[in-house]
């Protein structure tokens, strides 16, 4: 299990919830927001939604989208995505802008032996086979002056694995299109190293579908036969049909053995179109021979059991798992398994996606990539790649990006080490000591241009290991995003005043006239432009071990500016005074999991 | 869909393009028209016919990973183990557990979306609406399951439909035969499925415990024996992946057990001994019976299930069988297994007159051939993967155009009636896949799923 890092803040999509579910939150989130005094009988109401503790409905903030139709978050699994742009993260090569999704057309190029082309860098864009580093390409013959000689091999930055270090050198015989070379280079290899080379599997493939090709053009020819004219009716081939078709079957089988020079395919001999009719009609005696000798056509492989009595023993021999590649060295090599480290060859590089992203509800564009793709030199392009002349490379602009975090407020935790009991040292790594009260500060950004009301909500005693909980302002305002820049001074003034804390003691946040218990301010530790800070407090429970998780509700709600609607009437709050925006009062809520740390016994 | 009146139209043009194009290839006096239609025709600008002759992507999900590609290509374009991800999302190892009671069906979502995001766009890059989905299915394979995948595919990737094929078919396609008998080595189960004439005999098909899952238990319990270390699940896989390896007879002497292998385990080496940690779990787990030769019904060692399911089928079936025994799945790549499991297999089968039955010979397992141990042999293949590659690959421009009942290749195409209806005799020249869920039947109506995903029923929709 990978371990956490604390103090970690996810934001619960609820997506994967059943609709009636969601209803109920949105009732909840509304009687919370309207309430004057979020006292506990709302938050007693409200009620945790079942996927909150799955970790898959939980994200970061950064990875979440935002619907501004539908006014809710999306993440990734209630967008639907469309491939835009597919492009090498090495070289940065664009190979496909269609937004057909036309990046593989594998049915075309695989006759050619191609498949594999639309996802793979098709130019000099090689990864190494043990560390998955990109390969760098260096020339032998550069520092004896042969330049004509142009053979490259290829050195990795990172575990220094060398493509001439094998058993049997690899070099490149010129410095473009590695990876074609690569092709033919990982064909030949294997099937040298395979001791069976019929069992080598691109051969194996092709072979295979030579012979279905055959079957079905012997299958054709023999459909020409019964009338390409006959039209496609279903009751004319059912079921009663079935044994005249076995018979016509067979019959363009043998036939077609029979016109081609192969020594050992039987001609078209009245016994074995006997024995077609006796199959077809029931069991024969003849019937199992011919089958057989039909069989023996066919293109069946046996295994060699030499030579894998031999690699068994090979691998007998092996003391150590150094000489044999990792599973995922294994799986990553498109060409085949290596079965030997010194087998193992560069990867050519995977492309990628840029995608365009839905609301999966309204069809509404969230994320759209720019695709219209820039010609630079390839000089600023990734070293394995020597292309000569300009190559048009991917763009990182996108058109659309409805991201979540300009949509709803940032939060942050901090832990302020103040009140004496707690110690001064950060518990996020060395844990949580239960019965002792812990104070940290959320401090929540607003990134709306309109003033935000929040209104925090969260159970008083977490569900899993009951620690208590406790916001003292569970609902605040926090001012407009106005400037475009950060308030970079507010913050450093933010910081200064953690570090007064420190030494002066948490007690004379509470006991200082401003905050004083009843007045507006309680628990608000400092505020800026966009942003405010709120205490809470935390009390683990006794319970070894255990992990500090606090649901967290959070509650936007804001007038927002909209253009007014002549035409529709009914708005919401529409306490407009005369000009061209109305005022519409807007509510958001979501759900968000902090994860504080782990208590320590 | 808003398309779906235009695709209905649309098939029914394109369901005469195979007999424009037999016209065309056979070059008769009368096509010259039906080629300047046939070229000039808008049905054939790639944006509408896209959807129709798009290769389909064939998904090959396990319990322990997922394989997938776009049919066509000779092996599938990514191999994913299922496994803890970066995120920590995943905490499981597997997809699902063989008692489908401890498996909770929102993780199989959950899991299958994570990976299969990963599929789409990572590896495949391309869009989950714009392609069918074929899945290779497991004779074994429950159809809650089934339906799992298909949720995961038409809710989260919008595929167009999904097909099931049963994997077992797909393995023999992939070996160019057309009878075999389909050992799976996999995960929870080993599955022995008989094919007559690409039928699958699903009534003979049988499965053991002993798989994947046993023997990682049993060299997790060697290593950890030799080295009071408990390895880790990955540390396991890859000593399986890597080290182990059967020989065609016991060969433990004093020698070879004294052999060190050194492994790393937490950081740390070890040398443990070679024959007990990379061979003994290996035979114990696929071999070996049971002490006192009495195997529970579902743990019989891989030689006698494959006998039982032989000597289960008809005279006639049984001896084509011998001849063509097929190893696929994840543990058959140990080197030398499949060899052993063959030897013991002959051994079981074929009565020895020089040497007598060295076997014990047991009462139900009579050896029916004599003398030649050369007729028990095993054939390769690409696996199913690979297979059903092949099939779609040749068969898709009759099965995505409307080739109609006039140009399909009925002994391959029998392959898929049966393999969908299972055991019915049904042949169907119906254009559509017997056994496609489209999505938007599947969306609508529930049970109309439930009856194309279970092969045991006649299928109603077809």
């Amino acid at each position: 299990m990978t371990a956490t890092r604390y103090p970690s803040l996810r934001i619960h999509c609820p997506c994967a919830e059943p609709v009636t579910d969601g209803q109920v939150a949105e009732l909840d989130s509304a009687t919370t927001s309207t309430s004057p005094d979020p006292a506990p009988e709302t938050t007693t109401r409200l009620e945790l939604p079942p996927s909150l503790e799955s970790p898959f409905a939980l994200h970061a903030l950064n990875n979440l989208y935002f619907c501004d139709v539908c006014m809710v978050l999306r993440c990734e699994r209630c967008v639907v995505e469309e491939v835009v742009q597919t492009y090498c993260p090495a070289c940065l090569h664009v190979y496909s802008a269609d937004t057909t999704g036309g990046a593989n057309e594998p049915s075309k190029v695989t006759r050619k032996g191609r498949g594999d082309d639309a996802t793979f860098c098709t130019r000099n864009c090689l990864q190494c086979p043990s560390c998955f580093t990109n390969l760098i390409m260096f020339s032998p013959s550069a520092s004896e002056g042969s330049e004509s000689s142009g053979t490259v091999y290829l050195q990795c930055p990172h575990c220094s694995w060398d493509s001439r270090r094998r058993p049997r050198s690899l070099t490149f015989s010129k410095h473009s299109s590695l990876y074609q070379q690569l092709r033919k280079i990982s064909v030949s290899a294997m099937s040298d190293d395979y001791s069976d080379t019929s069992d080598q599997p691109t051969k194996r493939f092709s072979a295979l579908s030579v012979f279905y090709q055959q079957l079905y053009e012997s299958l054709d020819a023999e459909e020409e036969e019964s009338g390409p004219s006959a039209p496609p009716s279903p009751l004319f081939s059912k079921r009663a049909n079935r044994s005249l078709e076995t018979i016509r079957f067979l019959k363009s089988h043998y036939s077609k053995q029979g016109g081609s020079s192969s020594a050992s395919s039987p001609a078209v001999t009245p016994a074995s179109v006997l024995s077609a009719f006796g199959r077809a009609g029931g069991v024969s005696s003849q019937k199992r021979r011919e089958y057989e000798e039909r069989e023996k056509e066919r293109c069946v492989d046996y295994i060699d059991e030499e030579a894998e009595g031999e690699e068994a023993l090979r691998v007998r021999g092996i003391s150590s798992l150094d000489g044999t590649p990792t599973v995922l060295q294994q799986l990553a090599n498109p060409f085949g398994r290596p079965t030997r480290s010194s087998d193992l060859l560069p990867l050519p590089t995977r492309l990628r996606a840029r995608r365009a992203k839905r609301c999966r509800a309204c069809r509404h564009i969230l994320v759209r990539p720019d695709v219209s793709s820039r010609k630079v030199s390839s000089s600023s392009s990734s070293t394995s790649s020597i292309a000569t002349g300009s190559a048009s490379t991917v763009a990182t602009a996108f058109r659309i990006n409805l991201l979540s975090k300009n949509y709803i407020p940032t939060l942050r935790l901090t832990y302020l080490p103040s009140t004496s009991p707690a110690p001064a040292s950060s518990p996020y790594h060395a844990g949580f000591i239960p019965h002792i009260t812990y104070t940290f500060a959320l401090t929540l950004f607003n990134p709306l241009y309109e003033p935000i009301k929040i209104t925090l909500a969260s159970p008083p005693r977490t569900p899993k290991h009951s620690h208590l909980i406790t916001f003292l302002t569970p609902s605040f305002e926090i001012g407009p995003n106005i400037e475009d820049d950060w308030d970079l001074h507010a913050l450093a003034s933010l910081r200064t005043k953690f570090a007064d804390l420190k030494i002066s003691g948490m007690a004379n946040i509470s006991a200082s006239p401003e905050s004083a218990r009843g007045g507006p301010n309680l628990g608000i530790l400092d505020r800026g432009r966009n942003w405010t800070s709120v205490i809470f407090e935390v009390v683990p429970a006794k319970s070894r071990n255990s992990e500090i998780v606090v649901p967290l509700f959070v509650s936007v709600a804001y007038e927002a500016e909209v253009e007014k609607d002549f035409t529709a009437g009914g708005q919401v709050g529409g306490a407009g005074d005369g000009g061209l925006f109305d005022k519409e009062r807007r509510e958001m809520a979501f759900w968000s999991v902090l994860r504080i740390g782990r208590v320590i016994s | 869909m808003a398309s779906s009146s235009g695709d209905t139209e649309t098939s029914e043009v394109m369901r005469d393009i195979p007999v424009l194009r037999r016209q065309l290839s056979s070059s008769s006096p009368s096509t010259p028209g039906a080629l300047a239609s046939f070229a000039s025709s808008p049905l054939l600008s790639p944006s509408t016919r896209q959807q129709y002759t798009d290769p389909p992507v064939i998904l090959d999900i396990g319990a322990r990973g997922i394989r997938a590609g776009i049919a066509g290509l000779e092996r599938p374009v990514c191999e994913l183990p299922i496994g803890p991800d970066p995120r920590g999302r995943i905490k499981t190892h597997v997809l699902w557990d063989l008692d489908m009671r401890n498996t909770k069906m929102e993780d199989v979502h959950d899991i299958l979306q994570a990976i299969l995001r990963d599929v789409y766009y990572k590896y495949l890059l391309l869009d989950g609406k714009s392609r069918k989905v074929v899945i290779l299915e497991n004779p074994m394979m429950t159809l809650q399951l089934k339906k799992a995948i298909a949720f995961v595919l038409f809710n989260y990737f919008q595929s167009i439909s999904v097909t099931y094929m049963l994997s077992p078919v797909c393995s023999m396609l992939a070996a160019g035969a057309r009878t075999a008998l389909v050992v799976d080595i996999g995960w929870h189960e080993t599955t022995v499925t008989p094919i007559y004439d690409y039928k699958p005999l699903l009534s003979a098909v049988k499965s053991t415990l002993r798989a994947g899952k046993r023997l990682h238990d049993l060299v997790s319990g060697a290593l950890k024996e030799f080295t009071e270390v408990l390895p880790s699940f990955d540390e396991v896989e890859e000593f399986i992946a890597r080290a182990m390896y059967c020989t065609r007879i016991d060969t433990i002497t004093s020698s070879t057990s004294q052999q060190a292998f050194a492994i790393t385990l937490c950081g740390s080496t070890y040398y443990v001994p070679s024959s007990e940690t990379r061979y003994s779990p290996l035979v114990q787990c696929f071999i070996q019976r049971a002490q006192d030769n009495v195997d529970d019904i579902d743990c019989f060692p891989i030689p006698d299930l494959i006998v039982s399911c032989l000597s289960g089928l008809g005279i006639d079936t049984r001896a084509s069988m011998l001849s063509r025994i097929i190893f696929v799945g994840g543990c058959s790549n140990i080197p030398g297994l499949r060899l052993r499991i063959l030897d013991e297999v002959r051994n079981c089968l074929v009565y020895d007159s020089s040497s007598g039955h060295s076997v014990q010979l047991q009462k139900n397992f009579r050896p029916w051939t004599i003398g030649d141990r050369s007729r028990i042999k095993s054939i390769t293949s690409l696996g199913a993967w690979s297979g059903a590659s092949l099939y779609i690959s040749r068969e898709r421009d009759y099965l995505l155009s409307g080739g109609g009942g006039g140009a399909g290749p009925r002994a391959i195409r029998r392959i898929r009636a049966e393999t969908a209806s299972g055991i019915s005799h049904t042949t169907s020249s119906i254009f559509r896949i017997l056994g496609e869920v489209e999505r938007d039947k599947f969306l609508l109506d529930e049970t109309y799923a439930d009856n194309i995903f279970d092969w045991t029923v006649p299928t109603k929709y077809a």
